[in-house]
């Protein structure tokens, strides 16, 4: 009954399909999957880390507040003070009691430099490498993380995203749909609608899905083209996803009640739990959000608020993955589109400055208790070892041996890398 | 008749790109470059006093320096015009911000394709030298492809034989995950945790000295004693695995072992591994294990968390 010359509707939906999905070229070196191959772990050399925890503070995080005070300067200090770390001559502040005994883990680099002062392009910036502009999509880094690194699970989808803007943090750019992160809602309740109506038996869920693939044949076989082809492979990944016996990856109720209070009992905490029961199931890039940074009014209420929250997550992350022994083979990032200003304003808030700003990395064959990079007296501004947002990228795709100088050719014929034209800060390693 | 006259004429007029010769660098393509890229990427010259450096550190002018390419990138892949910024940035849209030249008129349809043809065939520079070059401008670019802790694998690559491919494949039929530590080692990553069938002891064996990194969770008995044949096994994880007392003793067989992970791993009768005699081993994860190693090893052992304590923090 159904068949293309007698339908019409098919025929409508089929040509709509065409013209949405676009006939753009095939452009993505497919992982070549005849018999006998041998991928490699990373495409261009063994990384020090296998996997990512980024963990992105939206709004833009005070550094002179968390991890680069000028205790000496009160009028640009305000009041909070210093304390002492589990890292020789590293000081940050007493908002961060709990990370301070995890910074003989950790690498701050103080020489952040953006260009981009809005919310929205700088969190583009710092998750593509490139500015936004009108005439391209970038791909985002857990769709990039996605396309060059081979899954060390089979099962389960590579590259997780647990909140923040979507359109930046799951963009697929120009890469197929099915590189782009899987999102996540709250941690707390797991990943939704895998279990299937359970009204419906396991051999019906069969009959229906041969029939949908005896349906979609003609189709895919009249359209032979990689976007089309990457929506079936959505769907099978979704299938292979949902008969994974690794599901149990997703369900932190299976963690110990005290230790969820070690990681805060917050959504962020569960965030940072979740993240560390999916390295352990080799998951490759986990990127957690957490927001409310804009701190124009009252900055320092408001960043010792979101301070506790990313004080408890953050340690109990860094102590757990470790005393597991994943954090060597672990990156644990703590990003953030811009700084804030050291002048406290007549509203006692900060405001955006991205000419220079803090960011950590953590783990992944990062040196631990290391300061990289200098800000001036100030605060305001990168004195040494300028980072641009490409460079600190680079870095993250250097410790996971990406092959950055991989020229990727969009469809619409322009030429892409993981970071740009950034490089990667080798002596943190 | 007329269409193959206008042909043989047409194929004439374009004698550069003609389909049987080669082309020809120092006819074809320097005149291109002369015209379009000298400007900006040459020896660095005076112009009213002030000394022009090439621009993106890139030299066009010279043999060496065009096969150098800058300092991050190499410009020219001979054979593969597509991986050559040198002709793929000329062909892009005038709009585009990488596109080169940047300013002025791009290069024409034919130009574009004699660069393409040039490098397809090989980037041949005939007698071609250019410019003189100074020795310090040839030092290599920092090469961030390889970096230096690994070189370790380096050096192990080339004592490796290839894996067996059969062997491989049957490992991977059965769910295991295999891959090359870097591009086209024989150093293998081996992880059979997701397996689901069952493992073929005889083709892990086989490549049981490319085995570099392996992950054994929650696998049993007689997988976990062909341990004992990885003698080039540097990363082992057994987290959260029950260890019969064959695989304990074949710990102690793993001589090149420098991370073991052990966390909640439960020993049978809680027999305790001899780990004296992997003298390379540096750290021992241990975390609620059966492990009752004293601290005062050689190497380090991770036993307790260092988590937030719940009490609320008090300032």
């Amino acid at each position: 009954m159904l068949n293309d010359s007698s339908s019409t509707r098919l025929r409508f939906i089929q040509n709509m399909a065409r013209a949405t999905l676009g006939l753009s070229a095939s452009f993505i070196p497919a992982y070549a999957k005849e018999k006998n191959h041998i991928p490699h772990l990373a495409k261009a050399h063994a990384g020090s880390a296998k996997h990512v925890i980024y963990l992105y503070m939206s709004g833009g995080m005070s550094h002179i507040d968390t991890f680069d005070m000028r205790p000496e300067n009160k009028t640009i200090q305000g009041p909070v003070a210093p304390i002492r770390t589990s890292a020789d001559g590293i000081r940050i502040s007493e908002y961060l009691p709990y990370t301070a005994k995890q910074m003989h883990h950790v690498s701050i680099i103080n020489s952040m430099r953006s260009t981009q002062g809005v919310h929205e392009k700088g969190n583009y910036f710092m998750h593509t490498s490139y500015t936004a502009r009108g005439t391209i999509s970038h791909p985002s880094l857990g769709t990039w993380i996605n396309h060059f690194c081979p899954a060390i699970n089979s099962t389960l989808p590579q590259s997780v995203v647990v909140g923040g803007d979507h359109t930046i943090n799951l963009n697929p750019g120009f890469f197929e749909a099915k590189n782009a992160p899987m999102p996540m809602v709250t941690p707390s309740s797991g990943i939704l609608a895998v279990k299937g109506n359970p009204n419906i038996s396991q051999s019906r869920k069969k009959a229906r899905l041969e029939k949908l693939q005896k349906m979609n044949a003609t189709f895919m076989k009249q359209n032979d083209m990689k976007k089309i082809k990457s929506y079936d492979d959505i769907y099978r990944e979704a299938l292979k996803v949902m008969s994974s016996r690794d599901l149990l990856a997703f369900d932190i109720n299976k963690e110990n009640p005290t230790l969820r209070q070690q990681y805060g009992s917050t959504p962020f905490g569960d965030a940072c739990m979740l993240a560390r029961r999916l390295v352990e199931y080799d998951t490759r890039f986990i990127e957690i959000d957490l927001g409310g940074w804009d701190s124009h009014f009252e900055n320092h209420d408001e960043v010792e608020e979101n301070c506790a929250t990313l004080d408890k997550g953050l340690a109990a992350l860094l102590g757990d993955l470790h005393s597991r022994g994943l954090l060597d083979e672990t990156l644990v990032v703590l990003a953030t589109e811009f700084g804030r200003t050291s002048k406290i304003n007549s509203r006692k808030g900060r405001d955006h400055q991205p000419a220079a700003f803090t960011t950590l990395l953590a783990g992944g064959g990062v040196k631990g208790g290391n300061i990289y990079g200098k800000k001036n007296n100030d605060c305001d501004d990168v004195i040494e070892n300028e980072v641009s947002i490409p460079d600190f990228n680079a870095t993250i795709g250097y410790a996971l041996g990406l092959p950055q100088e991989e020229i990727i050719i969009s469809p619409s014929g322009r030429p892409f890398t993981f970071a740009d034209k950034g490089n990667p800060i080798s002596d943190l390693f | 008749m007329f269409k193959i006259i206008i042909a043989i004429i047409s194929l004439l007029l374009s004698s550069n790109v003609s389909a049987y010769a080669k082309v020809n660098f120092e006819r074809s393509v320097l005149p291109i470059l002369k015209e379009n890229c000298f400007n900006c990427h040459r020896a660095p010259y005076k112009l009213k006093g002030r000394i022009k450096k090439p621009k993106g550190n890139l030299r066009l002018d010279s043999r060496l320096m065009i096969l150098k390419g800058n300092d991050k990138k190499k410009i020219l892949v001979a054979g593969s015009p597509r991986n050559s910024p040198l002709y793929h940035l000329t062909t892009l849209h005038k709009d585009d911000e990488s596109v080169m030249p940047p300013k002025g008129d791009l290069l024409t349809k034919a130009e574009q394709r004699i660069l393409f043809n040039w490098i397809s065939e090989g980037a041949d520079f005939g007698n071609w030298e250019g410019a003189p070059v100074k020795s310090e401008e040839l030092e290599p670019a920092r090469d961030f492809s390889f970096p230096k802790i690994h070189e370790q694998y380096k050096a192990l690559s080339k004592s490796l034989k290839n894996p067996s491919l059969t062997a491989v494949q049957n490992l991977m039929d059965s769910g295991a995950i295999v891959m090359r530590i870097y591009k086209d080692s024989p150093a293998l990553y081996l992880s059979l945790r997701p397996c689901d069938k069952k493992i073929d002891l005889s083709s892990l064996k086989k490549i049981s000295l490319n085995i570099i990194q392996a992950d054994f969770r929650n696998q049993s008995s007689p997988i976990l004693e062909s341990l004992k044949n990885m003698k080039n096994l540097q990363t082992l994880n057994l987290s959260g695995t029950f260890l019969s007392k064959e695989s304990i003793l074949a710990l102690g067989e793993l001589k090149e072992l420098k991370t073991l992970n052990l966390s909640n791993a439960k020993f049978e009768n809680k027999i305790q591994p001899d780990l004296t005699p992997l003298k390379k081993l540096k750290i021992v994860y241990a975390l609620n294990s059966d492990l009752s190693l004293s601290n005062q090893q050689y190497f380090k052992i991770v036993k307790t968390a260092e988590l937030p304590s719940i009490k609320q923090f008090k300032r």
